[in-house]
């Protein structure tokens, strides 16, 4: 695959699944600057996985597979990043207040989860199938299991509080 | 509350206009991985041109001339590092990640291709400096007929120094940045396998 087909591919993906790389990277990064250089460098991942494409495997699950490896992976580093990261031209994502402002609440608290229980409620969230979330991880689908169990668990008790507070 | 409600909290994301600013990314994207690839490219040829054009010179009087046979010794060290830096390159150009693993697949190839990299980083003195300056020593000691030990008792510590600082500065390289981030991935290992 040349260089153009590349470029291509990966602007078929960042249109395709602009949704789901905007929730990856809101996840893993809070404020508009680490955003920004979260969604360049899984950018950067996807171009580079292209080449290494496996046709078995559903795009949404790769991209999901490029994108949260490289969220976890940028997580570790993120404070080495800002003197790399160049400035694009136009403001990336959309960060716009949600209609619902409890949707900035949810990010909040699955952004304290742990990077792989993070990865598993995102994923959740999504309606990925827990075959597939087993497969993307690469976890037993019983552990998926549980562990989504105990993270439905965790985010409602936290409604319940912020409901009672709010009251 | 269940969670039923918290799905319906972000499903309501939906209704929101989310557009990446495509164009820019993609920029980005080519000019960092060009740049990337020239940089590295830049680095690793002119570390195989400058060992490959040291051997040539160790090789040239005893090949062309017959004498300073001892030459050829520091110039063959230096071929074969040539030929490592150039299969270290390969391996790592082969290295990048394919993405055909799962999640735990690749922290597993990542904590191995830091060991790598480690190991690499604690080999590269030896391989592209000792080489080097060795057979310039040797080359320095041939051609110099007045013998002048003085020099090369000021060059050899100086040498041994200079190792010496590199080897240091790698291995507080090793220490600061690249063990951490092992260990960071061998937390998130852990993270995964404990409720298996």
């Amino acid at each position: 695959m040349n260089p153009r087909q590349q470029e291509r591919q990966l602007q078929v993906w960042l249109e395709k699944h602009q949704g789901l790389l905007v929730k990856v990277a809101r996840s893993f990064a809070r404020n508009r600057h680490d955003q920004d250089d979260l969604l360049q460098e899984i950018g950067l991942q996807l171009w580079r996985s292209i080449p290494n494409l496996n046709p078995d495997v559903a795009e949404s699950t790769w991209i999901y597979r490029v994108a949260l490896y490289t969220a976890i992976s940028w997580t570790r580093k993120d404070s080495k990043h800002s003197d790399r990261r160049q400035t694009l031209a136009a403001e990336p994502i959309a960060n716009e207040p949600n209609p619902d402002p409890r949707v900035d609440w949810l990010y909040e608290k699955i952004a304290k989860l742990n990077p792989i229980d993070r990865s598993l409620a995102l994923m959740m969230l999504d309606g990925i199938q827990h075959r597939d979330i087993a497969e993307t991880l690469g976890l037993s689908v019983t552990n998926v299991g549980v562990r989504l169990h105990r993270i439905k668990k965790h985010l409602s008790s936290l409604l319940d509080q912020e409901t009672t507070d709010e009251l | 509350m269940n969670f039923d409600e918290i799905q319906l909290i972000w499903n309501s994301q939906a209704a929101t206009k989310e557009s990446l600013e495509r164009e820019s990314i993609l920029l980005a994207v080519v000019e960092k991985e060009q740049s990337l690839r020239r940089l590295t490219a830049i680095t690793d040829g002119v570390m195989i041109a400058t060992l490959l054009f040291v051997a040539v010179m160790f090789f040239r009087d005893p090949v062309l001339q017959g004498h300073d046979l001892v030459l050829i010794l520091p110039g063959i060290v230096c071929l074969a590092a040539a030929g490592w830096l150039f299969k270290w390159r390969r391996d790592r150009q082969h290295r990048h990640l394919g993405f055909e693993q799962s999640l735990r697949g690749l922290i597993d190839k990542s904590i191995d291709g830091l060991d790598d990299r480690i190991s690499q980083m604690r080999n590269f003195v030896w391989w592209f400096a000792v080489p080097n300056v060795l057979g310039l020593i040797i080359a320095l000691f041939i051609i110099d007929p007045s013998r002048r030990y003085l020099l090369y008792l000021v060059f050899g510590p100086a040498f041994a120094i200079c190792m010496g600082l590199a080897i240091w500065q790698i291995n507080r390289e090793i220490r600061s940045r690249l063990l951490p981030e092992k260990q960071r991935f061998e937390q998130l290992r852990t993270q995964m396998t404990n409720d298996q």
